[in-house]
């Protein structure tokens, strides 16, 4: 009795018909269908009648919109855009509005620049030096230190004895003492 | 910054989804172009306001809030509603490659009945199928963009199912052949 109420054409049925024509049921819903379709032919009809309408809709696409129509729309109405050219326009359609595109653009650059940095990778250079040539190496910065503190010293030495007592301290005293000459002048 | 990259990725993404949708819903070639036209300055003018993640759902609300103004608008002036969609792009034959002539005008006219019929479910019922049927929208997307809950949307398109049904009853595609 139940069974029968079951695969019975009502508009129970009738929804779970669509939601299987159209693909969208659940399993329970499926199976229910499957086995209302074996037993009542009417529902089989039915089920038949709305798989055909859903194949034909389901073929339908989404309509084009005409790309000169669209950048005429652009240019004419974004000002930011005015001036960008056809090219530039083009090549960003190409490659960057496209998501598989710009992945594969992405992916196919920093592999070039992995690979780059693998392959000119800077090799490593190992020195090796002898005890003798590490003295010897030693011995002569010593040397050139040596010279180098030489030349210091006596540029020390000219610039305490000549220039600062010649050149600068002397003017100085001059200076002081014409100033203090100036000043008593004044006291008397 | 990049908002004209974000823009062209946009722009590249939805312009035919605004297109077909405003296609079905105002049965009219120039209103549907005006209406794309429309959107896309108005995605330009709100481009640094809107999360791009969430765009499709503000793009196809603000299609159907302008298509329904057109409607009104039209509704005002003439009754226009049952137009033959002689503005329909013959996008059925281009998504199949048979050769056979008679089997292309067989399919022309099998999509040419069926977009009518999607054309004469009443507005309610139409949004909800286009959105789903043609535009592959989730129950969810379309109750956002439509601001519908989503029980509405899967009464309204089981009704457009069921009406779709009815519209082609007496339409037998095999006689064509």
């Amino acid at each position: 009795m139940n069974r029968k109420k079951l695969f019975k054409l009502n508009e129970e049925m009738v929804n779970r018909i669509i939601s299987v024509a159209y693909g969208d049921a659940t399993l329970a819903d499926k199976f229910i269908v499957m086995r209302a379709t074996a037993q009542n032919p009417e529902i089989r009809e039915l089920l038949s009648s709305y798989r055909q309408t859903a194949k034909e809709v389901g073929v339908l696409r989404e309509e084009e919109y005409p790309d000169d129509l669209l950048k005429n729309v652009i240019r004419k109405n974004i000002p930011a855009f005015k001036n960008t050219s056809s090219f530039l326009f083009d090549l960003y359609s190409a490659v960057f509005s496209r998501p598989v595109i710009s992945a594969v653009t992405s992916i196919v650059l920093i592999t070039t620049i992995v690979i780059t940095l693998m392959v000119n990778k800077p090799a490593q250079i190992s020195y090796h030096y002898s005890q003798a040539e590490i003295n010897n190496a030693d011995q002569q910065a010593r040397k050139a230190f040596a010279i180098v503190g030489k030349f210091f010293k006596q540029t020390q030495t000219t610039l305490e004895n000549e220039i600062m007592g010649e050149h600068v301290a002397k003017p100085i005293n001059n200076g002081i003492g014409i100033v203090n000459n100036i000043l008593e002048g004044e006291t008397k | 910054m990049f908002a004209e990259q974000r823009y062209r990725f946009l722009i590249q993404q939805y312009k035919n989804k605004i297109y077909t949708y405003s296609l079905y819903m105002l049965k009219n070639r120039m209103d549907a172009d005006d209406v794309t036209q429309e959107v896309m300055i108005r995605i330009w003018q709100n481009i640094d306001k809107f999360n791009i993640l969430a765009a499709k759902t503000w793009i196809i609300k603000t299609t159907n809030n302008l298509c329904i103004d057109y409607l009104r608008k039209r509704s005002i002036a003439v009754n226009r509603e049952f137009e033959i969609d002689e503005f329909f792009e013959d996008t059925y034959s281009k998504n199949h490659n048979s050769e056979n002539p008679y089997l292309i005008t067989h399919f022309k006219m099998v999509a040419s009945k069926v977009k009518e019929a999607i054309q004469r479910l009443p507005e309610n019922l139409r949004s909800v199928f286009v959105l789903y049927e043609i535009e592959e929208m989730k129950y969810e997307e379309i109750s956002k963009a439509l601001d519908l809950p989503i029980n509405s949307v899967k009464v309204y398109l089981l009704r457009a199912r069921k009406k779709l049904q009815e519209e082609l009853k007496g339409y037998e595609p095999q006689e064509i052949i």
